[in-house]
C-alpha cells in the first residue's frame, strides 16, 4: 500500500471560551491519499473546518490543538512546525479555498496581485515580477476567466461571484499544491455556477494531480467529487469509507438519516423530507458516550454510557456505533449494521 | 468623480460665505468698537465723526458685510488695525515656517503611530498592545502646554541642549539652528497627534485582522510584516484620512497653544494676538483661511478616500456621473 500524503492521528482541537472548553474537534484519525479526493462531510459546527484548519496551521487563540495530537505530511508532523517551515508550507505545499470569496480577497488590492502573492511568497529560484505575472495569467486562464491580463487589475468587487471563486481556485492552484482543501467553495454560489466551478476543479486536480479535502454538507457536491466520504458528528468521526460505501451502505445511523434527509428526484414529490430530529450536543460538555444517541431513534443503554468503539466494516469501511456490536438488537432498523449480521 | 468635485466646490463657496457672514455679525454684535482704535480724547466730535465715516462704522451690518465681502473676493483683506499695514502680507510671511512646523509634527505623528498601532493591533492584548496603548493614554491625557513646559525645564532650563523659543537664534539662520528651534514644539505637537492616530490605527486593523481575507493570506504563507502592512494598512487608512483632513487646516492656522509657548513666530501666535488686541482685520482674514483650509482639507480626505478603497470611487461614480 503506498504511504499516504496526510496522515491525522489522535487530533484533538479545543477552543478555550468564557463558556469554558468547547471541544471542537475530538480524538480523530484519518488519513489521505495522493491525487484523491476526501469529502469531509457533517452538519454545521461538527468540526469539520477546525479539523481542516489545523492541517494548515490555522488554528488561531482561543482555540487550541491538543498535546498527542499528530498530523504527518510526507512522514512529517506539521505541529511541530516553526513558523518560516509553516509559511513555507502554507500555500506551496497546502492551500486552501475558503467560502466566500467575496470576504476572502483582500478589496482594496487587485486580484493579480493577489495571485501573484502566493507566488512570491514561495518564490525560491527568484523568478523576475514579469515571469510570475505571466504564470499568473495563465493561471487565470486556466481558471476559465478570458481576457487574463485586463482581470489582473480589477478589484475583487468588479468581478461577479463566480469569477471570484474562480479567482481563489486560481490563487489556491498557482503554486501546484499536492493538498488542496476547500472549505464550502460552492455554497455561496448558484448551481449553474456550482457545477462549473467542481469541473474546474476536477479538471485541475487530473491535470496537477493534487488531493482534495472537501468540505460540505451538500451531498449533491460529495457524490460528484468524493473518493473518499468521511462523515463527521460533533466532533468525532462516525464513519468513513469510499463513495459507494457512504451512500449506498450506510452503516451508521447518522450517516444513514443524513443520506434520507437530502431531496431525491426519484422520490415521490409528496412525501414529507425526513429530518433528524434535536439538535447538536453542547459542544462543552460533550456526552460520555456516543453523541448521536440523543437524536438516535436506535439508541441502547450501552449508547449513552460508553464511546462506540471504530469498526472495520470491510475495506476501508469503518464505522463507530454499538449497533455493529453482535449483542445489538437490530430489529426495525432499516440499514444493514454489523458486517455479518444481515450477510 | 469630476462632475463631484464641481459639485464639491459650488459647496465650498456656500460655506465659506456663510462663515464670513456669521463671524463678521460677531464681530458686529460684540460689545466694545473698533474706532476707539483709531479715536483719540483729544479729536473734536467733527474729526471723531469723520473717522468713522471714513472707515464705513456708520453703515448698517449688511452694508458693511458688503463692503468686506467685495474686497476679501479680490484678496484685499484690509488693513491690520496694529501695524496699520495690509493683513494679507502679514499673514502670508508668517505661513512658512506655521507649515514647516506643523508638517514636520504631523508627518512625524504618522510615522510613529501607523506602526505603532499595526503592532498593537497584531499582538493585541499582549504586553506590547499595552505599553502602546499606555503610552497613548498618556499623550492623549497631558495638556501640551503643560508637556510642553516641562520638556522647557528639562531641555532648556536643566540640561542646556535646546534653545526655549523662536524659530531662529538671533544672527543665525542655518538649518542645525532651526532644527534645535522646532525639536521640542514638534515632539509636542506629534505626541497628542500620534496619541490619537495610534488609538484609531490600533481600533481599525484589529477589526481588520479578523477578517477572512487575513486568514486567506496567511494560508498563502504570507508572513506577519506582510500581512500588515500589504493587506492590512490599506484598509485602515480611511480613518485616517479623516483626521487629515480635518487636522489640515492646522497645518496652515498653527496652533496656538504650542507656538504661544515656544515663541514660533506662526500664524497661530499671530492670530492669538490679534484677537488680543482686537484686530478685526487680521481676525476676520484668520478665519476665512481656517474655515476655507478646513473644507478643503475635507474635500481632499473624500477624494483620497476612493484611492484607498476602490470601492467608494465607484459609488461615487454610479451617484454622480464621471
Amino acid at each position: 500500500m503506498e504511504t499516504p500524503l496526510v496522515e491525522v492521528k489522535n487530533l484533538s482541537v479545543s477552543y478555550f471560551t468564557y463558556a469554558g472548553e468547547v471541544h471542537s474537534v475530538r480524538d480523530i484519525s484519518f488519513t489521505l491519499s495522493q491525487g484523491k479526493t476526501t469529502a469531509l462531510v457533517g452538519e454545521s459546527g461538527c468540526g469539520k473546518t477546525v479539523a481542516s484548519k489545523s492541517l494548515m496551521g490555522l488554528i488561531e487563540r482561543p482555540g487550541k490543538i491538543k498535546e498527542g495530537s499528530q498530523i504527518l505530511y510526507n512522514g512529517r508532523n506539521v505541529l511541530e512546525f516553526s513558523k518560516r517551515e509553516w509559511s513555507a508550507f502554507r500555500g506551496k505545499e497546502c492551500s486552501m479555498i475558503f467560502q466566500d470569496a467575496l470576504v476572502s480577497l483582500n478589496p482594496t488590492v487587485p486580484v493579480g496581485k493577489q495571485i501573484i502573492e502566493n507566488l512570491k511568497n514561495h518564490n525560491e529560484e527568484n523568478l523576475p515580477l514579469g515571469q510570475l505575472r505571466r504564470r499568473a495569467a495563465e493561471m487565470i486562464d486556466m481558471a476559465g476567466i478570458p481576457d487574463a491580463e485586463s482581470c489582473m487589475a480589477k478589484y475583487p468587487h468588479e468581478l461577479s461571484g463566480g469569477q471570484r471563486q474562480r479567482i481563489m481556485i486560481a490563487t489556491a492552484m498557482i503554486t501546484k499544491p499536492a493538498l488542496l482543501i476547500a472549505d464550502e467553495p460552492t455554497t455561496a454560489l448558484d448551481v449553474t455556477i456550482q457545477a462549473q466551478i467542481l469541473e474546474l476543479m476536477k479538471d485541475l486536480q487530473k491535470r496537477l494531480g493534487m488531493a482534495i479535502v472537501m468540505i460540505t454538507h451538500d451531498l449533491g457536491v460529495v457524490a460528484d467529487m468524493a473518493d473518499d466520504i468521511i462523515v463527521m458528528y460533533a466532533g468525532k468521526i462516525v464513519e468513513r469509507g469510499s463513495g459507494d460505501d457512504i451512500f449506498y451502505d450506510p452503516r451508521h445511523p447518522y450517516t444513514w438519516a443524513l443520506m434520507n434527509s437530502t431531496p431525491r428526484l426519484d422520490w415521490d414529490s409528496k412525501k414529507p423530507l425526513a429530518a433528524i430530529e434535536g439538535t447538536i450536543p453542547d459542544a462543552v460538555h460533550p456526552p460520555a458516550g456516543c453523541a448521536f444517541c440523543s437524536r438516535c431513534p436506535y439508541a441502547m443503554a450501552v449508547c449513552a454510557a460508553h464511546d462506540p468503539p471504530n469498526v472495520t466494516v470491510a475495506g476501508g469501511h469503518q464505522t463507530a456505533c454499538w449497533l455493529t456490536d453482535p449483542r445489538a438488537d437490530v430489529t426495525g432498523v432499516p440499514f444493514q449494521t454489523g458486517g455479518a449480521l444481515h450477510g | 468623480m469630476l462632475k463631484y468635485c464641481l459639485r464639491k466646490f459650488g459647496q465650498l463657496a456656500v460655506v465659506m460665505v456663510l462663515i464670513s457672514f456669521f463671524s463678521f455679525a460677531v464681530i458686529y454684535i460684540a460689545p466694545g468698537d473698533i474706532s476707539s482704535m483709531y479715536l483719540s480724547p483729544d479729536m473734536t466730535e467733527e474729526e471723531q465723526q469723520a473717522v468713522i465715516e471714513m472707515l464705513g462704522l456708520d453703515k448698517s451690518l449688511p452694508e458693511q458685510y458688503l463692503g468686506w465681502a467685495r474686497e476679501a473676493i479680490r484678496g484685499n483683506f484690509g488693513n491690520s488695525l496694529a501695524s496699520k499695514t495690509p493683513v494679507w502680507p502679514l499673514l502670508a510671511r508668517r505661513l512658512p515656517s506655521t507649515i514647516l512646523l506643523m508638517g514636520v509634527s504631523l508627518l512625524a505623528s504618522l510615522a510613529l503611530a501607523i506602526p505603532l498601532g499595526l503592532i498593537a493591533a497584531y499582538k493585541k492584548n499582549t504586553w506590547v498592545d499595552n505599553a502602546v496603548s499606555a503610552f497613548a493614554y498618556f499623550g492623549m491625557s497631558i495638556p501640551s502646554f503643560y508637556f510642553g513646559m516641562l520638556m522647557i525645564i528639562l531641555f532648556t532650563a536643566k540640561l542646556h541642549w535646546l534653545p526655549s523659543s523662536g524659530m531662529h537664534s538671533v544672527g543665525v539662520d542655518t538649518l542645525p539652528d532651526t532644527l534645535a528651534h522646532m525639536f521640542m514644539p514638534v515632539i509636542t505637537m506629534a505626541l497628542s497627534h500620534m496619541a490619537s492616530y495610534t488609538r484609531y490605527v490600533r481600533a481599525n486593523a484589529i477589526g481588520q485582522l479578523s477578517e477572512e481575507y487575513v486568514l486567506a493570506a496567511k494560508a498563502r504563507g504570507t508572513l506577519p510584516g506582510k500581512i500588515l502592512s500589504h493587506h492590512v494598512l490599506k484598509n485602515t487608512l480611511l480613518p485616517i484620512i479623516t483626521l487629515l483632513g480635518m487636522n489640515m487646516a492646522s497645518l496652515v492656522c498653527g496652533s496656538f497653544i504650542i507656538e504661544s509657548v515656544f515663541g514660533w513666530p506662526g500664524v497661530g501666535s499671530f492670530a492669538m494676538e490679534a484677537i488680543g488686541k482686537r484686530d478685526y482685520p487680521v481676525i476676520m482674514a484668520y478665519v476665512m483661511l481656517s474655515g476655507a483650509i478646513l473644507v478643503v482639507g475635507n474635500f481632499t480626505a473624500d477624494i483620497l478616500y476612493s484611492f484607498a478603497d476602490p470601492r467608494i470611487k465607484r459609488g461615487i461614480d454610479e451617484a454622480h456621473g464621471k
